[in-house]
């Protein structure tokens, strides 16, 4: 009986106590620990480092000057997923590297970019600011390939009743010139998740 | 009136301590008929007090934890929440919902699921669409709670659900409450304005969708390999002896008698509930980025179109495909979406089963189950710029479908614990009549269906799309005529209009895209 009432008041301590789990460091980067059901930087950064080796390789991304650099605009990528992520999490890793590789350069001035561009050039008339410093007409460099695509996901039960999750990070990089793509890359990432409730 | 008895019975999760004191009354009351016998009887002694009562005692505890949670009437609240929605006072009946929600802004979490997404769509309509979101986002976590309790617990939940009632239980919200909640959150994210999450959204609820069919695929699968099963199975068991008693024409012509349909509300094709699929394609054709996206509209509006021939879902189908081939666009066009009138909701019926005709000892024994009530729609259909809309989706159709297939699994429930309940309160009965008496009172108090519901939903919705010429466009609604402004810097708008009722005044929001 004693028992069973130490046995009764240890499982309600219990109940009341709970657990917690203590704050710690992580590698974020890591695919075997602390993985998740939805996209996490693992996922971002595998894909984005290897399609941007793919195109700093590709050779007919190489500018005819030795010296020269094309220049890149990053145009949309579509989150079409269940996850509410920010796209930039894929571009960003690969503006990095396109620009560290010194093959490319990435224009900032348009749509999605650093707006001041745009604005400083009102400054010229404005009273207050040196005028030989204003950044005058005709100095912005229109980019010569444009970055786009989409991240999908996929998701379909298994025989088990688990969640086959599937992403797919989808890039194009087209020739502004003659609207051609000269390269095209596509990763995908799978996982699977408990499929008694929702990837998200 | 919403027929939930929450709030006094289970709000959150304090209806545990409702069955300690129906206890602790039954305690005292039959206490003092022990104490009044022995007085009688010129032996007042408090052990042997004790001993009498020990039998009965034990016993009331039974019955009182088969009895489960007591509330029966709808609250104030409820009241107040249900002339609110009807009266369009969506303000007034979001603070309700909100309070009653037990939605904590800080750690971002609902104590009630249901009261959440009651909150999360008349925020909605009152065009708090942030607030909206937050609520949704809410409720979807305790949804995942739900979907990932244990088997532990899932077994746990059976028994009292057993001994209980089923109201006695957490809110269990449906498939399609689920689908409703992300497709609320969509279009809160496409009224601010914020495309991409909504895009998000529209494909969590289509990802819904698809989880609720392979769901009641499954389910049918398993019915069908149950009865294989049965046939060669001699053995007696007392759950199969239940579905057999369910199963009889007699018990199915009885709550026929009362209003219960077993098959009359037939699924969509597939699951599909078509205004959510309707409002994704809906969605692509506006804010569509490629020919896949159009494509995609094309899809959805042609499975939508397959399941209502609505001749204007078939325009917007070819308008896609249109689009999808670099043709047409959608320059000055307006949609219309009409919310028509209130979803069906569930009532409480009783089958008294008057067990005292056949043996003496049994004062009352009854059974309580749910079934449908339809709310009435505001009007047939309503007209922008002479166009009448057209019906894409009868949520009482997906409402009725869900229930009438979990029905077997409430009466099963409900019959085994009246059972239950009436074996205790026999055997209390023979230890103490006048106690068995008092028990057979409560228990036909306390005997209660479990009606909570999504109510906030409308009973139907409609479409119809025309090319504005001005800056407005006339929406009429019965004898509503309602002049729409439209942002003409825009290049198409939504327009949804929401009448819960012929009398009150049409809710009309715009999205300028």
């Amino acid at each position: 009986m004693l028992k069973l009432k130490t046995l009764a008041a240890t499982l309600l301590a219990l109940s009341i106590t709970g657990c917690t789990t203590p704050t710690a460091y992580i590698n974020a980067e890591s695919k075997t620990e602390n993985i998740v059901a939805g996209l996490s930087y693992a996922d971002f950064k595998g894909a984005a480092d290897s399609m941007a080796d793919e195109i700093i390789a590709n050779k007919m991304l190489d500018h005819p000057d030795e010296r020269g650099r094309y220049i890149m605009f990053v145009s949309d990528i579509t989150n079409d997923t269940m996850q509410r992520i920010d796209t930039d999490q894929l571009a960003k890793t690969i503006r990095v590297k396109l620009t560290n590789s010194g093959k490319f350069l990435i224009t900032n001035a348009f749509t999605g970019g650093d707006k001041a561009v745009a604005e400083m050039r009102q400054l010229k008339d404005s009273e207050m600011v040196k005028q030989s410093s204003v950044k005058g007409a005709g100095q912005v460099y229109a980019p010569d390939f444009s970055l786009s695509g989409k991240i999908m996901q996929r998701n379909n039960t298994m025989d088990n009743n688990d969640t086959r999750i599937e992403y797919y990070f989808q890039l194009s990089l087209t020739n502004l010139e003659n609207g051609l793509s000269y390269w095209e890359g596509e990763r995908v990432v799978g996982k699977v998740a408990d499929g008694d409730t929702v990837s998200w | 009136m919403k027929t939930r008895r929450l709030p006094i019975m289970c709000s959150t999760r304090c209806h545990a301590a409702i069955p300690h004191l129906i206890f602790l009354s039954f305690y005292l009351m039959n206490g003092l008929f022990k104490l009044a016998s022995l007085e009688e009887e010129g032996t007042p002694s408090l052990m042997s007090w004790k001993m009498t009562m020990k039998k009965p005692l034990l016993l009331l505890a039974t019955t009182v934890t088969l009895t489960g949670c007591a509330g029966i009437m709808p609250t104030k609240s409820d009241q107040q929440f249900s002339s609110a929605v009807h009266s369009g006072d969506y303000t007034t009946a979001a603070q309700f919902a909100l309070e009653e929600s037990g939605y904590d802004p800080e750690t971002q979490t609902v104590s009630d699921i249901l009261w959440a997404i009651e909150a999360g769509a008349i925020l909605n309509y009152a065009g708090d669409y942030e607030l909206s979101n937050q609520v949704f986002d809410a409720s979807e976590k305790s949804m995942k709670e739900v979907d990932q309790e244990s088997t532990v617990s899932n077994l746990l939940q059976t028994g009292l659900s057993m001994v209980g009632n089923d109201a006695f239980l957490d809110y269990e919200q449906t498939l399609y409450d689920g689908v409703m909640t992300n497709t609320y959150k969509a279009w809160n994210f496409m009224h601010a304005g914020d495309y991409n999450n909504a895009r998000v959204e529209w494909n969590r609820a289509e990802e819904r969708q698809r989880r609720a069919a392979e769901f009641f695929a499954e389910q049918i699968k398993q019915q069908e390999e149950a009865l294989e099963g049965e046939q060669g199975d001699n053995k007696f068991d007392p759950a199969e002896f239940v579905a057999k008693t369910l199963d009889s024409a007699e018990t199915r012509k009885m709550l026929e008698a009362q209003g219960v349909t077993f098959d009359q509300w037939k699924p969509y094709e597939g699951y599909v509930n078509p205004y959510t699929t309707y409002s994704y394609g809906l969605n692509l054709l506006l804010n569509g980025k490629s020919a896949s996206d159009y494509n995609k509209a094309a899809d959805a509006f042609k499975r939508v179109y397959g399941l209502t021939n609505s001749k204007q879902v078939k325009a917007d189908l070819d308008l896609a495909k249109s689009l999808a081939k670099g043709r047409s666009s959608t320059d000055n066009m307006v949609w219309v979406i009409f919310e028509n009138g209130e979803s069906m909701v569930k009532e409480e019926f009783r089958l008294d089963l008057p067990l005292f005709l056949f043996t003496e000892d049994v004062a009352y024994t009854g059974i309580a189950l749910p079934r449908l009530k339809a709310r009435e729609q505001a009007f047939p259909s309503i007209q922008v710029e002479g166009v009448k809309t057209e019906v894409i989706a009868d949520m009482d159709k997906i409402i009725g479908a869900e229930f009438e297939k979990n029905y077997n699994s409430i009466l099963t429930r409900e019959i085994t614990r009246t059972l239950l309940k009436t074996v205790a309160q026999k055997q209390i009965n023979d230890s103490n009549p006048l106690a068995g008496f008092a028990t057979g009172m409560l228990q036909s108090a306390v005997t209660s269906a479990d009606t909570r519901t999504f109510t906030s939903l409308p009973k139907q919705y409609q479409t119809a799309h025309v090319k504005r010429k001005g800056d407005t466009v006339k929406v009429k609604a019965g004898n509503f005529e309602i002049p729409v402004a439209l942002d003409t810097s825009a290049t198409s708008h939504i327009i949804h209009v929401k009448a819960v009722s012929p009398t009150t005044e049409p809710l009309v929001r715009v999205i300028n895209l």
